[in-house]
């Protein structure tokens, strides 16, 4: 036999670089976490020495990841770029990759095979799935020199040979340099399993089950040397090259907050997670599982075969209670489980190889030609290699069957923002950019407030909004410091000024919490900004490190790496070739086996296919009440044509309920997800039902419960619902005039890059806080008020309370959030309402909520009670946002506890999210209690829209404090400063106030609206 | 024995440095520095060593401690020095030679007169022109080098009132500062503040007077029509807001509209005023009589109430 590698591995290489290399250029942008590595490579590559990134969160080190794979990068990137560097060295793990399962097969298979093993460890699914979709390059690099270290560990422990242990060890090294989590699983999984074997071929596997494991157990303890000779330095090796990580691990508060992750979900109940964890990653292996099982479960193989198991069972997540059992709870809650199948299809690549060999040229193909004729011999190869080559595309493509990711956003715009009249003096956010706000981050040294850091420490996980949307209605939250709403309310607190918004869903949330939009920017990305937030400091905090670590993390893994290319080159002539006796024998016999193994192909393929179909041919027509919720399926999903299909025939023509449809907005039309539904049948008939949908949705605002009567009906075969009946009402004009105030700020006027002149910065607008209280509501403390702006100019109001307990400690301090208007004209009172809101999954026991809440609120858990209470009322000149144009109308209170009335618009523009304020007073007409409403609906020019508000229950909201001119403090100064411009002795009974029955005080309301397009943009 | 000697032999130098520093020390009056006892800033100066003795042994080092830290020069061979200060304040010049000082001196640096450009400062940017509030104009002189000017500046305050009024007004600089206390008159509009100092002149300064919260005022409906359909809308407007002196409110100032229907429902309705004047539309309201309006400011005027009937369509 000729001492070269068989020329199928040369093919593979070509193969691998031609078509990986091709379809990675258009797949970066579209995977999971490519943009992290190259964010953390654009870290080294500024500064490699200096572990600390201030660019995400509030800073955090970057030693929170083994750093190899990113330092790769950053050294490339000095040549090409970023993006250059990450290909290049993905492609040349995949050919480390390649190279090591050739290598990694001869210890199970015949080098042939060992040649088809390497050509089909490039088409394998779990492969295209981590590069192409997840984009994970530690992992590749990773199980890259593992593979590459097994058949060293196999020789070291045979004939303890020198050269064994060296390669050994200083692929190893690189292991752990570029993926810790491979080189300690890979200990269990691979390495056991691999010395196992060692010892039987030692000892040889014929012979009686007993004598066989004795020898075996006899040659283990007296090679206890090499055990442990390559233990000790591998351990150490693990310990010392990242050192660095596992002190921050050990040192690191935030560490064991259970993430929630798709892998482990029961794959049965949710097939979503089944699919992306277990199917697509084993793809073709499954239909392989026999044929594996049979080569496995040999004799001398027979550790593997129960790596190879377990792994598949661990694999399987919470489909059974078994893993759980296995790992541990804390464990399982820990560790994303998709690495476990992953490393179980790496196992069965070898096998695979085997079968196409012995498919293509050997004894398979034999008898299948002898039973069958070549007629089948040439459809069955062909299907093998076709599904083999249809997985691989399949996959490589997969974005384009499900997004995963949002539209690729052009990042100039934003960067040219940035860099721009000093913004990058505060932080910023993005919303709706997925994984692409790292490739944002990687190209400025602006700050960030959010981070993909969690996503770097994990494997990929399922969180990006339109598959969670499209599949499990799961809305990622901002992990790892609080909830959005916390950012928005108080972004002083870190210094966020600006935000980036790609996602119109949002746009409510950030409008009622006082942000206020500045420009769309060229690549279609809205620009949000909120006024009066102090530019980050001069000198940020950052956690030290002691330099000695510093220099290890910026050393010892190149190091490493550069010591396996120089054994590497030193090894190159004998590297390829396997020093061992070549296995020729497998345990899958073509007489019984191939029965199995197609007949399994067959079943598989039978049920996919049926599954197919039946989704294809399936109508949701045939029963009522699955019509039913298709269509309020295809309403959420904004399937207007498929929802028009559910009309009876001639109802409403298409391109009339569409129009209809277009000139609704509102919170629940523009912005409302389906969250929950069910149906209660009122009325049965053969060919008629009368159903109520019993319906929640979830909006970026509110969450809203809602109760709809549908006519259902039989026609022929099939049932349809009735449309819906649209009343819209017809205005009386046919055309508007209004004079609207327009304003403009001129900011600098002098057009410079110096600071801006004492001349051209506006005074704040002086203000009057009317009164404030300090209420409890059962265990909740609230501050409510009411403000004036006596300025002669608009103003944006930013209005905070603070807490203090009798010893006059400072509690908590908070803003007002949604109920209050952050914008209000010359002489305008508006209430105002603070709730205290705790930092939200910081404390271990808090978990991240799996669903979007937009209701989500960490109540402030007092250790003190508090006493009385600071409120701080700061304001600028705001320009713009304030739509007065709106009033209530046909108010009464109706019995005693509730009132009605209606909103009407008589302005120029559509109100897209309405909201009212409700300020209730006492006899004395100081602020008792503050509530606000959203409207679910739009109100268009010249209409009205009805609401109903359900008065509080009085008994429950109690005094605390009443606050008194001391506890004011208007732009930092005290409130008694501005009383020389408080008409007070003379000052008119407030207008507005209805009076509510039982004495139970006065109600006065306000609108504020969101206007989603407005005209003056 | 020899720890006796050791200590004298310790002791005695010590002792003839003490008459050593004497003798020079008494050498002080020797040693006299000439030069003036003020300088101007910017103005180059010579300070002259006189004395008996000639020293050229070693260098000689002028030791200048002024507000703003401490200099050393060196004199050139014919123990002079020439120099320039550019802060201002005392100067207490002291003549080291060889480790020991032999003079001093001290004298006053004095600022140059005032320079462009003149520091001023407005606050605040507005007033209610009410005749009782006020504004501060300020003016900070420094010369070329950033230093405060002489005390008892005489600063030239120029202001052009709302009302064409010119006012003229001077102040003297304490401590730096010069400033100037704008009352408000009664008039809303712009005034222009013109600061100099000498010849020179600072930028214009803008002082804004608005109004103040109006009085009572009138309203009254426009377009109706006359059905109670729910539909149609209405205008009412009020005249111009205007305050106790007579000035027209600023633009956006928020009048609250109250109205109550023939079926005892109320509406609340929010305008604000452009030119004084602020408008809204009102739709009919459904029931057939009498709707009754009244407007609002916060805190200031109110208006009469407008009565608007409508009949049934037949």
């Amino acid at each position: 036999m000729s001492p070269k590698a068989d020329r199928l591995l040369f093919v593979a290489l070509i193969v691998a670089v031609l078509f990986h290399g091709s379809a990675l250029i258009y797949n970066i942008d579209k995977t999971y976490d490519a943009f992290v590595h190259i964010f953390f490579a654009d870290h080294y590559a500024r500064s490699w020495f200096e572990p600390w990134e201030y660019r995400w969160y509030t800073g955090f080190p970057v030693t929170s990841y083994p750093p190899l794979s990113h330092q790769l990068i950053a050294l490339l990137s000095k040549i090409g770029g970023l993006r250059f560097g990450f290909m290049v060295v993905i492609l040349l793990a995949l050919c480390f990759f390649i190279i090591g399962i050739y290598r990694f097969s001869q210890l199970w298979v015949s080098k042939r095979s060992a040649g088809y093993a390497a050509l089909f460890a490039l088409v394998a699914s779990s492969i295209v799935q981590t590069i192409h979709i997840y984009g994970q390059l530690p992992t590749m690099m990773g199980i890259a020199c593992l593979t590459n270290a097994l058949p060293e560990v196999y020789g070291y422990f045979r004939n303890t040979q020198r050269r064994y242990l060296f390669l050994g060890l200083a692929i190893l090294g690189v292991t752990v340099a570029s993926h810790h989590v491979t080189t300690i699983f890979g200990m269990v999984f691979f390495i056991a399993p691999i010395i196992a074997t060692a010892l039987l071929d030692e000892v040889g596997v014929e012979g009686s089950f007993f004598n066989v494991a004795k020898d075996a157990i006899v040659l283990a303890f007296k090679k206890w040397k090499l055990f442990l000779t390559f233990f000790v330095i591998a351990g150490a090796e693990i310990v010392l090259i990242i050192f660095p990580y596992w002190f921050w691990s050990k040192t690191d508060p935030i560490t064991q907050v259970s993430i929630p992750h798709g892998s482990r979900d029961s794959f049965i109940e949710i097939t979503s997670s089944g699919l992306m964890f277990f199917i697509i990653p084993l793809g073709f292996t499954l239909l392989m599982l026999p044929y594996i099982f049979r080569s496995l479960y040999t004799r001398r193989n027979i550790f593997l075969a129960l790596s190879f198991s377990l792994l598949l069972l661990l694999g399987t997540g919470g489909t059974t209670p078994l893993p759980k059992l296995l790992l541990g709870k804390n464990a399982f809650e820990i560790l994303t489980l998709d690495r476990f199948t992953f490393w179980a299809s790496v196992i069965a690549i070898p096998f695979v190889g085997d079968f196409f060999r012995r498919l293509v040229e050997g004894d398979i193909r034999e008898r299948i030609i002898s039973r069958f004729g070549k007629k089948m011999y040439r459809f069955t190869s062909i299907l093998m290699i076709s599904l083999v080559g249809l997985q691989a595309l399949f996959i490589a493509d997969f974005h384009k069957f499900r997004a995963l990711q949002p539209q690729s956003v052009d990042i100039q715009p934003i960067l040219s923002f940035l860099e721009r009249d000093q913004h990058d003096r505060w932080r910023f956010m993005t919303l709706g950019f997925g994984d692409q706000m790292a490739w944002l981050s990687a190209n400025t040294t602006a700050l960030s407030i959010d981070g993909n850091y969690h996503s770097a420490r994990r494997v990929p996980e399922m969180t990006t909004q339109p598959l969670e949307r499209l599949e499990n209605s799961k809305f990622k939250g901002i992990q790892g410091i609080g909830s959005l709403q916390q950012f928005l309310t108080i972004p002083e607190k870190y210094h966020l000024k600006f935000i980036f918004s790609n996602d119109k869903f949002y746009d409510p949330i950030l409008y009622f919490a006082g942000w206020e939009r500045v420009q769309r920017l060229e690549n279609g990305i809205m620009v949000w900004q909120k006024h009066d937030v102090p530019p980050l400091p001069t000198v940020l905090p950052l956690k030290e490190m002691p330099v000695v670590q510093k220099r290890m993390w910026g050393i010892l893994p190149l190091f490493a790496f550069v010591v396996m290319i120089a054994v590497l080159f030193y090894h190159r002539r004998v590297f390829l070739i396997s020093a061992f006796a070549e296995i020729e024998n497998s345990g899958y016999n073509t007489r019984k086996g191939n029965l199995w193994l197609f007949g399994w192909m067959a079943i598989v393929l039978t049920i996919a296919g049926g599954f197919w179909l039946k989704t294809l041919l399936t109508s949701y027509q045939k029963d009522p009440i699955v019509l039913l919720k298709a269509y309020y399926n295809a309403l959420d999903f904004k399937y207007f044509k498929e929802a028009h299909e559910y009309f009876p025939p001639h109802s409403i023509s298409f391109d009339d309920y569409v129009l209809q449809l277009s000139v609704r907005d509102g919170l629940l039309a523009s912005y409302g997800k389906l969250d929950s539904f069910s149906v209660k049948i009122l009325e049965k008939q053969p060919d008629r039902m009368k159903v109520l949908a019993i319906t929640d949705w979830v909006t970026p605002l509110e969450r809203f419960h809602q109760e709809v009567e549908h006519t259902l009906m039989r026609v022929g075969e099939n049932w349809f619902v009735e449309p819906p009946v649209f009343d819209q009402k017809t205005p009386p004009d046919e055309h508007i005039e209004k004079g609207v105030l327009g304003l403009h700020s001129q900011g600098k006027r002098k057009i410079t890059t110096a600071t801006t002149e004492h001349d051209d910065i506006l005074d704040r607008p002086e203000l009057y806080v009317l009164s404030a209280k300090l209420m409890k509501i059962d265990s909740q403390y609230v501050v409510v008020g009411e403000i004036q702006n006596i300025d002669h100019l608009p103003a944006h109001l930013t209005i905070e309370a603070q807490l203090f307990d009798n010893q006059s400690r400072k509690l908590v301090s908070y803003n007002a959030k949604y109920t209050t208007m952050h914008n209000v004209l010359p002489k305008e009172i508006v209430p105002f309402r603070i709730e205290f809101e705790e930092t939200a999954w910081v404390k271990e026991e808090d978990k991240n909520p799996l669903k979007f809440n937009p209701t989500e609120f960490t109540a402030h858990n007092f250790t003190h009670q508090p006493t009385h209470f600071r409120l701080f009322a700061r304001a600028v000149v705001a320009d713009r946002d304030m739509y007065r144009d709106v009033g209530v109308q046909q108010i009464q209170v109706v019995g005693t506890q509730k009132f009605k009335g209606e909103v009407y618009n008589h302005g120029i523009d559509e109100m897209s999210v309405p909201q009212i304020l409700f300020t209730y007073y006492d006899q004395d007409q100081t602020v008792r209690w503050v509530d606000h409403l959203f409207l679910k609906d739009g109100v268009r020019q010249q209409a009205k829209q009805a609401f109903e508000q359900q008065l509080p229950n009085f008994e429950r909201i109690k005094l605390v404090k009443k606050g008194t001119i001391n506890d004011f403090f208007v732009n930092g100064l005290p409130q008694s400063s501005f009383l020389n411009h408080v008409n007070l002795a003379n000052r008119p009974p407030k207008g507005g106030l209805l009076p509510l029955p039982a004495q139970q005080g006065y109600v006065r309301f306000l609108v504020n609206a969101y206007i989603g397009n407005p005209t003056l943009y | 024995m020899r720890n006796w000697f050791v200590h004298i032999a310790i002791i005695f130098p010590l002792c003839c440095q003490c008459t050593t520093r004497q003798t020079h020390e008494g050498a002080l009056a020797d040693f006299k520095l000439l030069g003036p006892d003020s300088v101007t800033v910017g103005q180059k100066f010579t300070i002259r060593l006189m004395g008996k003795e000639k020293l050229s042994n070693s260098p000689i080092y002028l030791m200048r401690h002024a507000t703003w830290g401490t200099t050393i020069d060196t004199f050139d061979p014919g123990q002079t020095i020439t120099m320039v200060d550019t802060l201002t304040g005392w100067v207490s010049a002291e003549v080291l030679y060889e480790g020991i000082k032999i003079s001093q001196k001290a004298y006053h640096v004095l600022p140059m007169g005032a320079t462009m450009p003149l520091d001023t400062y407005l606050g605040s940017k507005s007033v209610i022109a009410n005749g009782q509030d006020w504004a501060m104009l300020t003016a900070i002189p420094t010369d070329t080098f950033g230093n405060l000017v002489q005390a008892q500046t005489p600063v030239r305050f120029e202001l052009v009132r709302p009302s064409d009024f010119v006012e003229n007004k001077q102040a003297f600089t304490k401590h730096g500062v010069a400033y100037q206390i704008i009352t408000a008159q009664t008039k809303a509009g712009k005034t222009l503040g013109y600061v100099s100092v000498d010849r020179v002149k600072s930028k214009e300064k803008e002082l804004l007077e608005v109004a103040d919260y109006p009085i009572d005022f009138r309203i009254w409906a426009e377009d109706t029509t006359p059905f109670a359909d729910g539909r149609q809308t209405f205008k009412i407007k009020t005249d111009v807001l205007k305050d106790r002196f007579g000035n027209t409110v600023p633009d956006g100032t928020l009048v609250l509209f109250e109205c109550q229907d023939a079926n005892n429902t109320l509406r609340h309705l929010n305008g604000y005023t452009l030119e004084g004047i602020a408008t809204i539309f009102v739709q009919n309201p459904i029931s057939a009589g009498s709707l009754r309006i009244r407007a609002s400011v916060n805190g200031g005027g109110k208006s009469n109430l407008f009565t608007v009937t409508f009949i049934t369509k037949k």
